[in-house]
């Protein structure tokens, strides 16, 4: 079972993508800031990273670069913003994303993305 | 998203907005004490993002259009755009009070009462308010983008400012109106680099997206090369949009083009336009050289009468009055100020026209004329109490009320048969 690791603040949102990605099979786990998923992470490394942009003591971007730098870029990576626009998705691709979305973000498209990162076919 | 009672994601959207709007309300409050700690203000803009960013996996618009507004502020603050206050505190609180108010009412109810949606706008509004507006005094700059405030040009760039004549009648029409109703619309010049491309930027698709779009084209300004030389990696074309959004929503959505984008905020009468030629020589040049001949030629009636015309439009009028000028250069605009309960009706005997002989006149004073005396016609409404816009007064003949847009529309548009017929007249001429 694929393992899943979502980094946001906002518990709404961790419990909305948690109850998407579990009911389609995957095993997911939750840190609330960049700090808290850096430490999950050496535990550990997951199969995918969904992240969030603004959180507290270690925001999204900071928290892609010191993955990479740690991990390389082995691992994909989806950030989800609030912005649409192209420079942000850009910084968050230079910041080490392997994907980007726009919040808020449905179900199926969230799994859609999902499934491409992981290579899996899309249903 | 619909909410339900058994929706244990709805449950926990409550149990976090309440910790949230507990924690937003201290930390509003700590401000108060150290208005300039960036770590307190750092936090509220984030608690207020993640309550707004909540909000919107559900279809609560009531409650999100005020959070973003909140967000949309603190960030000005946090960017020193704005200045935290006492007001600014106590709308922002006011605010919160509202979402709470929504959250219990969401809580008991399943839903947000109807009712609510104008307060929301209200709220939205109040907020929106302290947001730094300097539309009326001068240029506003936010995120490096610059917005050119409201002005009619000066006479000697009125013309060369008509890039909006671009804009199909009936959508100026429609953004005329919708600046008389109190909305500030925007002009966007969009040049793209010739590289954009390589930067990641989609010029089409950020020109589309551009927030309160009202109109915008896409066009080539300088020649395009020939197929074969033509560089598909280099951008050359340029966009020009007409948008309803608000100068921040702009400043924002730009942030990153500031070199590539001219934003003007449109003066409502700039949208009233003829459609004809640019390529008029200035009034003031002929009406020099023609008032300095008639001195030189000791013609004083005709210089009285020429300077008289210059002044209240009245030769051009000769001509503009088979054009539908008089109606609002000297009695239907005096109608609107005085209140008539009737447009006066057209002197149908009026032959100024035929004795103003305008064939053996030059064109180029002819049209000279016509531009002053629009000039000055524009002027005179711009001049107008604001209030009498929206006054319908009855045609006599067509039997129906007409405001003071739509007299003018009827004007332009009679004279733009009088300058399509000019035109054709040169065009054919051997």
């Amino acid at each position: 079972m694929k393992r899943i690791l979502i980094v946001d603040d906002a518990a709404t949102v961790r419990m909305y993508h948690r109850g998407i990605l579990e009911s389609a099979g995957y095993k997911v786990e939750e840190a609330w800031n960049g700090i808290e998923a850096l430490e999950k992470t050496l535990e550990s490394p997951f199969d995918l990273y969904i992240v969030d942009v603004n959180m507290p003591k270690l925001d999204g971007y900071a928290f892609l670069r010191e993955l990479r730098q740690q991990q390389g870029p082995q691992q994909p990576a989806i950030m989800i913003s609030t912005e649409a626009a192209a420079r942000d998705e850009i910084v968050a691709y230079q910041a080490g994303a392997s994907d980007y979305l726009v919040k808020p973000v449905h179900a199926a498209q969230l799994l859609t993305h999902v499934r491409l990162m992981l290579g899996e076919e899309i249903q | 998203m619909n909410a339900s009672p058994a929706n244990p994601l709805l449950e926990q959207f409550l149990s976090e907005a309440h910790d949230l709007l507990e924690s937003i309300g201290k930390k509003l409050l700590q401000l108060e004490e150290a208005p300039d700690d960036q770590g307190i203000l750092n936090e509220l803009f984030r608690s207020v993002h993640t309550l707004k960013g909540n909000s919107g996996l559900f279809t609560w618009p009531e409650m999100t259009r005020v959070l973003h507004a909140g967000e949309d502020l603190l960030g000005m603050v946090r960017s020193g755009n704005a200045s935290y206050s006492r007001e600014l505190a106590d709308r922002l609180l006011e605010a919160m009070d509202f979402v709470d108010v929504l959250c219990r009412e969401i809580k008991s109810m399943e839903c947000i009462d109807a009712a609510r949606a104008a307060e929301s706008e209200r709220m939205t509004e109040g907020l929106r308010k302290l947001m730094p507006s300097k539309a009326a005094t001068g240029n506003a700059a936010l995120s490096g983008v610059t917005i050119a405030a409201a002005e009619l040009p000066s006479e000697n760039v009125f013309w060369e400012n008509l890039s909006l004549g671009s804009v199909p009648e009936a959508a100026r029409m429609a953004a005329f109106r919708q600046c008389r109703e109190g909305e500030t619309l925007f002009w966007i010049d969009y040049r793209p680099e010739r590289e954009c491309f390589f930067h990641g930027d989609d010029p089409l698709n950020t020109a589309r997206h551009c927030p309160g779009l009202l109109w915008g084209r896409v066009f080539a300004p300088d020649p395009l090369p020939t197929l074969t030389d033509l560089d598909t990696y280099s951008c050359v074309v340029k966009f020009q949009l007409l948008t309803a959004a608000s100068r921040e929503e702009l400043a924002e959505y730009y942030r990153y083009l500031p070199d590539q984008v001219e934003i003007s905020a449109v003066a409502p009468l700039l949208l009233v336009i003829p459609q004809g030629s640019r390529e008029v020589p200035t009034a003031e040049k002929h009406f020099c050289a023609e008032a300095l001949r008639m001195l030189e030629a000791a013609d004083f009636a005709s210089l009285r009468q020429f300077v008289q015309a210059m002044l209240e439009g009245g030769p051009a009028e000769s001509w503009l009055t088979s054009a539908g000028f008089s109606g609002v250069s000297a009695d239907s605009g005096r109608d609107y100020v005085a209140g008539s309960d009737q447009l006066t009706p057209t002197d149908l005997n009026n032959r100024k026209t035929d004795l103003a002989n305008h064939n053996v006149r030059l064109l180029e004073q002819i049209l000279a004329e016509f531009r002053t005396a629009r000039g000055l016609l524009l002027k005179r409404v711009d001049d107008l109490d604001s209030s009498l816009y929206a006054r319908a007064i009855p045609h006599p003949r067509l039997k129906t009320p007409m405001r003071l847009i739509d007299h003018l529309y009827f004007v332009a548009e009679h004279d733009d048969h009088h300058l399509a017929r000019i035109w054709d007249l040169v065009n054919t001429a051997p």
